[in-house]
């Protein structure tokens, strides 16, 4: 067994810059600087030259790392939320789906389909789904499952196609993005591996589905936890 | 560290005393030009980098509670560049190699958690719970596989009662330290899915059928083994045959081993953690099946894809205070225990196993 031990840190800290906060005797006027600091020879740390440092600075610094998100109220449905990724959940239900003419499930376009409980999640641009294995808002920590689609990867990501994808990852646009989602046509199998437990595929998965009122659960294939997801689409 | 310190230890203290802050700084207005900013300040040696211990407090009182029970010594702790951290987990893997985890080691994915809290959910820590406690936590990625099929029928034939006795045995010897996967978890899981069968979904559905692959004796019995009148495995003789005989000599020696140590009773402690927790039951540490592919293998494969959705409950979890040396030294025992059951399951899965030729 391997042993963890989480008990602290005992870590090597070495100067690397400092600030320093200069005021005058009112304590009015204040202004801080950013040094950098050289090691001599006998380990004596010298402060080198500074550089002025402005709250102007700051924000811009900060604006230019990500954090200039637009305040908004988010919805009940909203997952998580960084200024480039926006994830969303929606419960099993009923809905239309239309695949491509002559494809194998040409003949099942356009009908009622339940679909399992789905996370969706928009990453850098683009729309990923996995499915979700109990129809409640997932945890951090919830197992996911592959989503059994065609033009969907089994690493969740949609082929966008032709698809009419919303600009932005604002709350107010998960709507547009599910509806560009289910209201295109799915045409062709996105991955060669294998998206669902049903025998055959999807092909009779939905084939058989078409008209049904619950998807089964049993069809579904466990991925990886919801945090874990969401973190390798960030740092793809 | 007192009794193994030979230099002078300092304190760190807050530089600013609380309540005797300065004002937040109000937003600069008036900078100066970069081209007067030419002051180069010198430093003290000390300002240019340090050792700073996190949190450390708790590592230090169990490395002192170690070298009192005489685990630990000078040389641990030298050898450690006096760092309580360091020491405490090299004294306790030597502890656990001792008992043969180079053995567990290279055939389970366990993980053996040594924390202030239960789980790493960054510090947090339930109500209610002694915030001085450390806790041992024991928990599995994958579990190990003991396929008995072959070895119970062989007993059979050679003493009617054995072949059941020795998997009995070895079931409850496990069942006292770590969660196991067999034939009963498989016949839960079968009649669930049945249950939740709707009507013409049977042929989507590929659910197992148990009583075919399970041994004989097995199959006749569905009685649970404490209601039956089955005798124990030391009741039988041994098998003159050396492989069988090797066998239930490993079983006997399991069962000594699993009895040797008392399970800590913390069922206060986990109530706790399950009510502030949302855990899912333990994974199971060994599996017990009976032939490759079987049903049980099946239903533990079917099962094991939807494991994670929720932080599983850890095997084993052994609370202590670090500075109460008895405390610590029940916890090693435990350890000890544990490490050596996990260590001799290998040497029977071993034996199990055809060999090549």
């Amino acid at each position: 067994m391997r042993l963890d031990v989480d008990l602290g840190d005992v870590i090597e800290l070495k100067l690397d810059r400092a600030l320093l906060v200069y005021a005058n005797q009112q304590r009015s006027r204040h202004m801080v600087t950013v040094h950098t600091v050289q090691h001599a020879e006998n380990h004596l740390p010298v402060l080198g030259t500074g550089t002025l440092l402005s709250m102007e600075t700051l924000r811009e610094l900060a604006k230019q790392l990500g954090s200039g998100t637009l305040l908004e109220c988010l919805p009940e449905n909203v997952i998580a939320r960084t200024p480039e990724t926006l994830a969303w959940w929606t419960p099993a239900e009923v809905r239309p789906m239309f695949f491509g003419a002559g494809s194998e499930l040409g003949g099942v376009s356009g009908k009622p389909f339940p679909h399992p409980p789905l996370l969706f999640v928009v990453a850098k641009g683009i729309l990923h789904v996995r499915a979700l294995c109990e129809n409640r808002r997932p945890a951090a920590t919830s197992r996911l499952a592959v989503a059994p689609y065609w033009n969907t990867g089994g690493d969740g990501k949609v082929c966008h196609g032709t698809m009419r994808a919303p600009n932005g990852v604002s709350s107010a646009s998960i709507p547009q993005w599910e509806t560009a989602f289910f209201q295109s046509e799915f045409t062709h199998p996105g991955d060669t591996v294998k998206l669902t437990r049903r025998k055959g595929g999807v092909v009779p998965l939905w084939q058989s589905l078409a008209g049904a009122r619950r998807f089964p659960r049993r069809t579904l294939i466990a991925a990886e936890g919801l945090i874990d997801y969401l973190k390798g689409l960030e740092s793809k | 560290m007192p009794g193994l310190a030979t230099g002078q230890q300092h304190s760190r203290s807050c530089a600013q005393p609380c309540g005797d802050r300065e004002p937040a700084l109000p937003r600069p207005r008036c900078l100066a030009p970069g081209s007067q900013l030419a002051a180069t300040p010198r430093l003290d040696k000390d300002h240019g980098g340090t050792r700073i211990g996190f949190g450390g407090a708790q590592a230090v009182h169990l490395a002192q509670s170690l070298v009192s029970l005489g685990i630990a010594d000078r040389n641990d702790w030298e050898q450690a560049g006096k760092d309580p951290l360091r020491m405490t987990k090299t004294v306790l893997e030597r502890l656990l190699e001792e008992h043969g985890n180079a053995v567990v080691a290279a055939h389970y994915e366990l993980e053996l958690r040594l924390g202030q809290s239960l789980f790493d959910y960054g510090g947090y820590r339930a109500n209610g719970i002694d915030p001085t406690l450390l806790f041992f936590s024991l928990s599995p990625y994958s579990s190990f596989p003991v396929c008995m099929g072959k070895i119970v029928d062989e007993l059979e034939t050679v003493h009617p009662g054995l072949g059941m006795a020795a998997y009995r045995t070895l079931q409850n010897a496990l069942y006292r330290w770590v969660r196991v996967y067999d034939e009963s978890d498989a016949r839960q899981y079968i009649d669930m899915s049945m249950e939740s069968i709707e009507e013409g979904e049977e042929e989507q559905c590929e659910i197992p059928k148990l009583d075919p692959d399970l041994p004989a004796c097995l199959r006749a019995r569905k009685s649970s083994w404490r209601q039956s009148r089955q005798p124990k495995l030391s009741a039988y003789p041994l098998p003159g045959e050396p492989r069988m005989r090797h066998f239930v000599e490993l079983v006997r020696q399991i069962h000594r081993a699993s009895h040797s140590g008392s399970r800590p009773d913390n069922a206060a402690l986990l109530d706790e953690l399950r009510h502030t927790y949302s855990l899912a039951v333990a994974l199971p540490v060994v599996v017990l099946h009976f032939r490759d592919g079987d049903a049980i293998s099946a239903c533990f494969d079917f099962e094991a894809e939807f494991w994670g959705q929720e932080t599983p409950e850890p095997n084993l979890v052994l609370s202590f205070h670090p500075d109460r040396p008895e405390e610590v030294k029940a916890c090693l025992k435990v350890l000890a225990v544990v490490t050596r059951i996990l260590a001799l399951i290998v040497g029977l899965s071993d034996l199990l196993r055809p060999k090549e030729n």
